[in-house]
Parts: structure tokens; C-alpha cells; sequence
């Protein structure tokens, strides 16, 4: 085991697939930084909508995610000479791209404009929305919009730290430690700032939340 | 089959099972198309467009590799800068006592010029004490040796100003100041020829802060020049060492006088104020603004 693999397992403390993932990731980065530009493709195709789906999550707008979902993958791919493996390209990956969306929001506090991808309805979605109404067809799917509406401006109504901590947790399902590490905070901030955040979301969308 | 009410609340569930619904938001395989291609043309864009020059000088490695010599680096800069100031200060700091005359010796004659000027110069005390001479001022023959024999007294009563006087005296003679050391100097500075033999005097001030030149026309009334502060003493050395330079190789005036203008500029103490400002100090940290 070289000193950058060591590395990656000390950095990676969630499980072993991910510590798997960022092996095979590093060997892709070690080629385009041989000059091999094509194989920068199999890490935007692996990673494209883990990145998307974060940042939509944090700024509501699906034009404004993909801007930043490109401008991250785009900066990764600059910088990717100065990535030396010292955490995952995953890790690094994924705080570009939250620097980039805190950026923006940051940018843009004053303006805020939604605009939602569709709801794909799997067996566990599916069984959530009809726990919360009994509709049908056209009814349900207004209903379904009304409470994508009212759970953005709910996660809107974080800050920006603690909107990151549920959209990383909750949403992407990483660990407190690799968010921890991606957030450059302690596991204890990260846990305090969920537990924040869970109660405040729970009093604005009191309607739908037990 | 039960069926439920028509107005019943309904269920709710927990916040993690709503935001699962969050999960499910997903844009459509069309979006990926056209995602793929926004991506592709901004990164040809990005290979083709030029980075600026400090990209490629890999600052934060840099200082990486330069943080364990942080603290000695840190300490150097500080005795540095230490000394600078102290250095720069020492002649303003002087207290009236018997090595006043020495500081005006150490400060007033040092440009060569002013070893010209100074024949005949002789430094005194203005109040009782007694008279020191410095060999650097004097001149070899003719001032020194006669100084050196007179009393105190016998010497203040040749000098009419040196004398000891009343309060209101001095009053009335440091009011009319006729003219500032700084012309002098630089009147002395810009033609080192004879012309300005002043026979000047050079005597502290009662109060032993500042020093004041003498100066004396022959047949006229002495000429009594205003207190000069350690920074035109320092601004009037640098610009007659280079006046000097210049008039040896008879160089236009104008091209002297930007010089003079620049040096002038560069020497002003404000600007030192500030620049010693941009200098921090935290922790193992020494911080520069620019």
C-alpha cells in the first residue's frame, strides 16, 4: 500500500466501497495527469449527478445547478495536475463544486427563482405520497407539486451551512465523516447542524411532518 | 373494502421520509444530452483559453514548503525592521545634556559638503554648559585650536546669540527666524563652492530637542535659522550627496531637479509611517500588505 492509497484510507473512514472507489478514481486522475484528457470523462460520467443533484438541492434551480455542475467538473479538470490523492477525487471533487454553490448563492442572496426537476415516483416515493394524500391522477400530481414547492422554501429558509449538512446527508446519503471532511468541520458540528436543521424543517412543514 | 373519509387528515410521515422525495427529483435524459454538450464546449474553451501567469507559479505549494521557516524568517524581518526604526529615530531621541553637541556633530556634518561649508563652524552648547567641540566640524587649523583654548565665557561673549539671555530675549530673537536650514543646505548642496562659507555656527537649541544652525555673513547680522528636524537632516544629507554627483559631471537642472523632486518624494517620513504599517505581526505569522 503506497502513501497516497494510506491516505485515501485514512481520509475515507466511511466504508470499504468507498475506499474501493477511490482507488479506481485515483489510477483515472494519475492518467489524465499523464495527459490522457479523454479519460476525465469516465469521472464526469461517474460523478455528473451525484454533483447535479447536490447542487440543485442547495439552489432550487435546475438551470443554475447544471451552470455550476459544469463549472465544477471544468475547474476540477484545470486544477486536476495539483490533486496529489491526499483525500478521494470524490472528496475534492465535491468541494469544488460546494464552494462554487456557495459561491453563487452567496452572489445571488436577494434572488432566488425555483425551477424543479420532476418527481420520479419509485415504490418508496410512491408509498410516501400516499401516505400524505389519497388523491389521484391529476389531483395528485398538483398535490406532489405543492409539496415539492413547500419543502424548497423550506430548505431555502436554511443557511447555507445547514441546508449543505441535509442536502449531503439526508439527500446524497454520505457519512458525518466524509461530510465532516468535505465541509472542512468536526463530526460534532456536522451532527448539531442536522439536528438544527431537522427541527427547523419539521416546524416549517408541520402540515405533512408528525 | 374500507374506504377512507372524504375530509380526513391526512397521515403524515417523518422529515426524512419527505425528503426522500427530494431524492427523487431527477432532471430527464434529454437534460443530460444537453448538459453533456454545454460541458464538452466549455472545456475545449478551458484547454484553449490561456491562464494567467500566477496560476502556474503554484503559490500555495509554495508556501507550503515555506512554513517551517516561518518563525525564523519572522524573527529576522522583526530584528530588521527593529533596528531600521531605531536607527531612524536615534537622532530625534536625544536628550539635552552634555551629548547634545554630539549629536548634532554625528548628524549636521556628515554630507561632504557640509564639511566644506563648515569651515569656521563651531559647536556650542546655548546654555552654561560646558563647551564641547567636535573635530569632525571644526576645521583643522584656524577654528579648532582657538576654540579649544577659551573658556566658555570668553567664547559666549564673541558670539552675541550664544550668550546666555532672558527669556524674553530669546523669545525676540528666535521669533524673526529668517531663514531654514533646509535652504541652506541645499542652497550649500546644489553649488559647494565657496559662496556659502558661512562661518556658520551650529548650537542646540535651549531646550536641546532640535538643533539650529548659526549663520553669519560677514558684516552682517547673524542669521539665525530655524530648528530642523532629524528627517530634513536625513532628506538634505541623500540629496547633497547626489547633487554633488551631479554638478561633477554638469548634468542639466532639470533633469537634477526630477531627481531631487523624486528623492524628496521618497523620503517622506509619512510614507515610512505607512510602510511600516503594512507590516503585521500574529502569532508565528508575519503578515505583508500590499
Amino acid at each position: 500500500m503506497n502513501a497516497t492509497t494510506k491516505t485515501i484510507a485514512k481520509t475515507l473512514v466511511a466504508s470499504p466501497e468507498r475506499q474501493q472507489e477511490a482507488g479506481s478514481d485515483w489510477m483515472i486522475v494519475q492518467r489524465v495527469q499523464a495527459g490522457d484528457v479523454a479519460a476525465f470523462d469516465q469521472l464526469i460520467l461517474k460523478y455528473r449527478e451525484r454533483v447535479y443533484a447536490m447542487v440543485y438541492n442547495m439552489t432550487a434551480n435546475r438551470e443554475d445547478a447544471a451552470d455550476l455542475t459544469q463549472d465544477a467538473f471544468i475547474k476540477a479538470f484545470q486544477s486536476i495536475n495539483r490533486f496529489q490523492g491526499q483525500s478521494s477525487f470524490f472528496t475534492w471533487l465535491y468541494r469544488i463544486a460546494i464552494n462554487s454553490a456557495l459561491t453563487h448563492l452567496r452572489r445571488n442572496k436577494l434572488r432566488s427563482f425555483f425551477s424543479f426537476d420532476k418527481v420520479h415516483e419509485d415504490a418508496k416515493v410512491a408509498e410516501v405520497i400516499n401516505q400524505l394524500t389519497d388523491k389521484k391522477d391529476v389531483d395528485r400530481e398538483v398535490f406532489v407539486n405543492e409539496l415539492q414547492e413547500k419543502l424548497n422554501e423550506a430548505m431555502l429558509k436554511l443557511s447555507i451551512p445547514h441546508r449543505t449538512v441535509v442536502t449531503l446527508f439526508e439527500i446524497d446519503g454520505l457519512s458525518h465523516e466524509e461530510i465532516a471532511e468535505i465541509m472542512n468541520c468536526s463530526v460534532g458540528t456536522v451532527r448539531s447542524r442536522l439536528h438544527y436543521a431537522k427541527q427547523l424543517l419539521q416546524g416549517e412543514l408541520q402540515s405533512y411532518v408528525r | 373494502m374500507t374506504t377512507l373519509p372524504e375530509h380526513s387528515e391526512p397521515n403524515k410521515v417523518t422529515i426524512e421520509q419527505l425528503l426522500r422525495l427530494k431524492r427523487a427529483e431527477r432532471p430527464s435524459p434529454e437534460f443530460w444530452t444537453r448538459f453533456e454538450q454545454d460541458l464538452r464546449a466549455k472545456q475545449l474553451a478551458a484547454i484553449i483559453e490561456k491562464r494567467p501567469w500566477w496560476i502556474s507559479l503554484r503559490l500555495p505549494q509554495a508556501g507550503r514548503m515555506l512554513a517551517c521557516f516561518q518563525v525564523p524568517v519572522g524573527a529576522a524581518a522583526v530584528l530588521a525592521l527593529s533596528f531600521v526604526v531605531v536607527r531612524e529615530y536615534r537622532p530625534a531621541a536625544s536628550v539635552p545634556g552634555d551629548d547634545t553637541s554630539v549629536e548634532v556633530a554625528a548628524t549636521v556634518p556628515m554630507a561632504p559638503v557640509h564639511e566644506q561649508v563648515a569651515r569656521g563652524v563651531a559647536v556650542t552648547t546655548a546654555k552654561s554648559a560646558p563647551l564641547v567641540v567636535s573635530s569632525r566640524v571644526m576645521s583643522e587649523a584656524d577654528a579648532a585650536a582657538p576654540a579649544a583654548s577659551m573658556s566658555t565665557g570668553e567664547l559666549m561673549a564673541m558670539i552675541p546669540w550664544a550668550a546666555p539671555r532672558s527669556d524674553s530675549q530669546s523669545e525676540a530673537e528666535t521669533s524673526p527666524v529668517i531663514g531654514e536650514l533646509t535652504q541652506v543646505q541645499f542652497a550649500s548642496a546644489v553649488n559647494p563652492g565657496a559662496d556659502h562659507d558661512f562661518g556658520g555656527r551650529v548650537e542646540l537649541d535651549p531646550v536641546g530637542v532640535s538643533a539650529a544652525v548659526l549663520v553669519s555673513d560677514e558684516g552682517n547680522a547673524p542669521v539665525r535659522v530655524s530648528p530642523v528636524s532629524p528627517r530634513e537632516v536625513r532628506r538634505n544629507r541623500i540629496l547633497s550627496t547626489l547633487v554633488v554627483a551631479d554638478n561633477s559631471s554638469e548634468a542639466e537642472p532639470t533633469r537634477m531637479a526630477q531627481v531631487r523632486e523624486v528623492i524628496a518624494s521618497s523620503l517622506d517620513e509619512d510614507r515610512l509611517y505607512d510602510s511600516v504599517r503594512r507590516i503585521g505581526m500574529g502569532g508565528d505569522r508575519l503578515t505583508l500588505k500590499f
